[in-house]
């Protein structure tokens, strides 16, 4: 009944509009992206020039591209490891037969629902660097520190503060992957191992997560990739800041692209992003088709 | 009301060939069933009718035109699916009235026609339910009346009633049979049980393979079959084989030989060549329990089936298996030696290697 | 005699072990409804404190220590915020920009979702492969050569700028969730309706369609949030402060119109935060059920 052959307007018809809008908005602007890379173009540039990769070396003997990439680096990869384990943590407290799974499930979502600039303003609050804040209260409630921190003001806080928010804000659908995952899991071979005498953790290492590794390798791999793209939190709440210590990838593109309006330099710095990404993806595809075989 | 004519049909998929050529024609109001067993190729063969898939080679005639290249909309054909394949989220009126509705026929002619199949089928009740309300049975019904409702020129069945359990199977049996009767719609049924194409069909296509192993009334398949797969397809359970070798004896006598205590004897008429290896064939009904003949053998008793109507009877002959079908009460039991007879005029015989059989 | 009281001994230690084993059942099951509720409270927490915060009086929201329940609780801030004009115009913005995008998106992607489904094509996979690699290009990039395009087609400062924006960005996601719905749906239900008469359009719109309602609304649901949620684009392409959709709009008035007047910060964020709760929560089932079906075709 599909069949190409036999009804290709139809084909056509029904990917138009996606096709459309992807060429005109996604393919288009990645190509043309990759050749202003090599241009001086700008708003201010009444001609646009090609430069070859003039970009490319300022941008590599810039320092502030280096910190950049070891900010963006650690706020991503910590912030995602963090989440993903207590995502799937939590899946696995809720997987553990107690009732109530859709109210539960139906909380822990209200964490995404909240909009990002919400999150952003509202993490502000929370680190208020004063007595009042209440991060600042219960540090020193607990004896960690003994007068309230300037978390904003201090690069290591405030890398802490922002991976905290992103893994925060992650932990609903890794919950919820994890879960629809763990829900797979055959019964009968968790059964099985029990009956030979495995411990709970020895079931959960040597049968659960290897039979789940591939999902939740892919679950991980996407919300790096997502959290590459979060760009609301570091522009509004510290600007890249203290001392550049929050400039990720993402902020760095964008302020070079439409503060300072040089689109050449940004789109170099996109394509360094862009490869940085596909090489990721594939080593990662790599490295989890390992465990299939 | 149509006749149906399919010459040369082949059907490939990529590299493998589920139809090689078929020929097959179908009279205007007739009731033919594709039988045979999974993989044969019967259900693909119903689709390309339908149009749902086109024949690699070959030609399809609906009233003695071409249906080639047409969509199933232009070859007005109905078809009842395996799974009924109702639509969840319309109710039962909406269900059978669809296909009028997308011809903008009027509301009025639609809701005469939906009430007329929809009482004859014993839906009145039910037309605001939904599918999932229903159960197997009714939702058949309503599968049914969908495709009585647009009052097509050919009715294709693809194994209807396979969901459906045992008595449900058998009472419904009867209700599409007697369904055709009424409407005399050229019908084209596909089933893998030979029961059911038994009792419904006009004719009926044995398929093995994607090729036609017999085509012709339900009794001359089962009585006339034309080699050793049409034999042991037919009935149930189907024709005995025995493997043997004839025999020619002193004064024009022809046996068949089973083994060295057993020789088997032949109808007058069937006169094989002397050393052709063969397999002796006789249903179950024609054996006999009892009676000392010379045609009769004597075996010890493997198993018995009473079923309450009949009893079979297993043994072995030179350690083939043979099953005896009586419908008298009989007083055996495993292990007892038991006399059969057989009922020589009704014996068959076909060649060993190719399976056909020998005239 | 000795015979039956001896049986009576070890059912009576058979029934204090029975006990014991049901205790610690029930003690550790317990345990997990404590620890699981403990979560989710630790989890919520910032939002708790958030609404705790908006309905304090300026002397309660610096007092020292915090109190996490007011003495004196106020709806002063929540309605000032219910009322701030900018506020609500943002919010608009955002609805109508989100309604939009939640059509346009769902509609681009329920068409090649519905394609990749149902035609067998090699090209299908790089297609699919192609829009879920979209979702990795680096977005500020190739929002330079669309802001281009958009002041070519003079399309800056208006709400397309954005619907087709948030489109780009949402799109791949709702052509995961609804392939795989469409793949769930039987082919037979189709072929009946094509040997029915009816054309492929018809079956697309009459049967498949609406046999796919919690696909569709899971979707719609996800581009809308998602849409609500986006920044850049509304910081980028809009200028005017009365188109601006809300977190482009709040961002800029963070600062300047909230000096350190925290409660009414937080009941803003509140206010702001109402819809898009009230819309999770009135269709969290099949939004739910929609982002699982497709979890783990991954």
């Amino acid at each position: 009944m599909h069949d190409f052959r036999k009804s290709r307007l139809f084909y056509f018809a029904l990917i138009a509009p996606a096709f459309g809008i992807s060429a005109l908005l996604i393919f288009y602007p990645l190509i043309n992206g990759i050749r202003l890379s090599f241009t001086n173009s700008s708003p201010f540039q009444q001609v646009e020039q090609f430069i070859g990769l003039e970009n490319y070396q300022y941008m590599v003997t810039d320092p502030l591209f280096w910190t950049m990439l070891k900010n963006t680096f650690f706020i991503v990869f910590t912030s995602t490891t963090i989440g993903a384990v207590a995502g799937y943590l939590l899946a696995l407290l809720l997987n553990s037969g107690i009732k109530g799974l859709s109210f539960f499930r139906a909380a822990i979502f209200q964490v995404w629902v909240v909009p990002w600039i919400v999150v952003s303003i509202l993490w502000g609050w929370l680190f208020s660097s004063f007595d009042f804040g209440i991060v600042n209260y219960l540090l020193e409630a607990f004896g960690f520190i003994d007068e309230p921190q300037n978390f904003l003001f201090n690069s290591r806080f405030s890398q802490w503060a922002v991976i905290l928010a992103y893994a925060w804000r992650m932990i609903p659908f890794m919950m919820v992957i994890s879960l629809a995952a763990l829900q797979q899991v055959p019964t009968e071979v968790v059964e099985a191992a029990k009956i030979d005498g495995a411990s709970y953790i020895r079931i959960q290492t040597a049968i659960v997560l290897p039979i789940l590794r591939n999902i939740l390798l892919v679950m991980y791999l996407l919300q790096i990739v997502k959290s590459l793209q979060e760009l609301t939190m570091v522009f509004t709440l510290t600007g890249g800041g203290p001392v550049n210590s929050t400039m990720v990838i993402s902020l760095y593109t964008y302020k070079t692209a439409f503060e300072t309006w040089d689109f050449g330099l940004a789109s170099a710095i996109g394509v360094i992003w862009l490869i940085g990404a596909v090489i990721f993806s594939f080593w990662f595809m790599r490295l989890s088709k390992g465990a299939l075989t | 009301m149509a006749s149906v004519t399919i010459s040369g049909l082949k059907k490939k998929f990529g590299n493998q060939e589920v139809l090689r050529g078929v020929d097959i024609s179908v009279a205007d109001g007739e009731f033919v069933a594709l039988v045979g067993p999974s993989g044969c190729g019967k259900s693909t063969l119903l689709r390309i009718i339908a149009g749902l898939e086109e024949g690699t080679n070959g030609e399809i005639k609906i009233d003695g035109k071409s249906v080639n290249g047409l969509v199933p909309k232009q070859r007005d054909v109905a078809m009842v699916f395996q799974n009924y394949a109702l639509y969840p989220h319309m109710n039962v009126k909406k269900n059978m009235s669809f296909s009028l509705r997308i011809r903008r026929l009027p509301e009025d002619e639609i809701g005469g026609r939906v009430t007329t199949a929809g009482s004859s089928l014993g839906l009145d009740e039910l037309m605001h339910r939904y599918p999932r309300e229903l159960s197997g049975g009714q939702r058949q019904r309503v599968a049914m009346g969908r495709a009585i409702v647009r009052a097509p020129r050919l009715f294709l069945f693809d194994e209807p009633l396979s969901n459906l359990d045992a008595r449900l199977r058998i009472e419904m049996r009867a209700e599409l049979k007697a369904l055709h009767n009424r409407l005399k719609t050229t019908s084209i049924y596909v089933t893998h049980d030979q029961v059911e194409a038994m009792t419904m069909a006009d004719r009926i296509v044995l398929m093995r393979d994607g090729k036609i192993e017999q085509i012709g009334k339900p009794i001359e398949l089962y009585d006339d079959p034309k080699n050793t797969f049409v034999a042991t397809f037919m009935g149930s359970p189907g024709m005995i084989l025995v493997d043997g070798i004839v025999k020619h004896g002193r004064k024009d006598e022809i046996s068949v030989k089973i083994s060295d205590d057993v020789t088997l004897q032949l109808p007058s008429h069937l006169r094989p060549k002397d050393g052709q290896r063969v397999k002796y064939g006789i249903r179950p009904e024609h054996i006999e329990i009892g009676d000392e003949s010379s045609k009769s053998f004597v075996g010890k008793v493997d198993l018995v089936e009473p079923t309450g109507a009949e009893t079979f009877i297993y043994t072995a002959l030179a350690g083939q298996k043979i099953c005896a079908r009586s419908n008298k009460r009989v007083k055996l039991v495993v292990g007892d030696t038991a006399k059969f007879t057989l009922n020589l005029d009704k014996v068959l015989i076909f060649d060993s290697s190719s399976g056909e059989r020998i005239q | 005699m000795s015979e039956i009281s001896g049986l009576k001994k070890t059912n009576q230690v058979g029934n204090r072990a029975i006990d014991v084993a049901r205790l610690n059942r029930l003690l550790a099951k317990g345990m997990l409804y404590f620890v699981a509720v403990g979560s989710v409270v630790i989890l919520l927490s910032p939002i708790v404190w958030m609404l705790s915060t908006a309905i304090k009086t300026p002397s309660d929201v610096f007092a020292y220590p915090p109190m996490l329940i007011p003495e004196k609780p106020t709806f002063d801030n929540l309605a000032a915020q219910f009322s701030n004009g900018k506020v609500l115009r943002f919010m608009f913005n955002s609805a109508w920009v989100g309604v939009l995008t939640a059509i346009v998106s769902c509609g681009s992607a329920a068409g090649v979702a519905y394609a990749l489904s149902r035609y067998k094509l090699i090209a299908n996979q790089y297609i699919l492969l192609f829009f879920m690699s979209a979702m990795a290009f680096p977005l500020p990039m190739m929002m330079i050569s669309m802001y281009s395009i958009f002041v070519d087609l003079s399309l800056l400062n208006t709400y397309w700028s954005l619907v087709l924006g948030h489109t780009i960005v949402t799109m791949p996601v709702a052509v995961w969730i609804l392939k795989n719905f469409f793949d769930q749906i039987p082919i037979e239900i189709e072929e009946a309706a094509f040997v029915d008469g009816a054309s492929r359009f018809q079956i697309f719109i009459h049967v498949v369609l609406p046999m796919t309602r919690p696909g569709l609304a899971a979707s719609a649901i996800y581009v809308f949030i998602t849409s609500w949620n986006e920044m850049l684009f509304g910081l980028t392409f809009i200028s005017d402060s009365e188109m601006r959709p809300l977190p482009s709009g709040i961002s800029a008035m963070f600062l300047s119109d909230f000096q350190g007047d925290w409660q009414n910060l937080m009941a803003m964020a509140t206010v702001v935060s109402i819809p898009v709760m009230l819309i999770f929560f009135l269709f969290q089932k099949s939004f739910l059920k929609g982002v699982t079906a497709g979890a783990l075709k991954g």
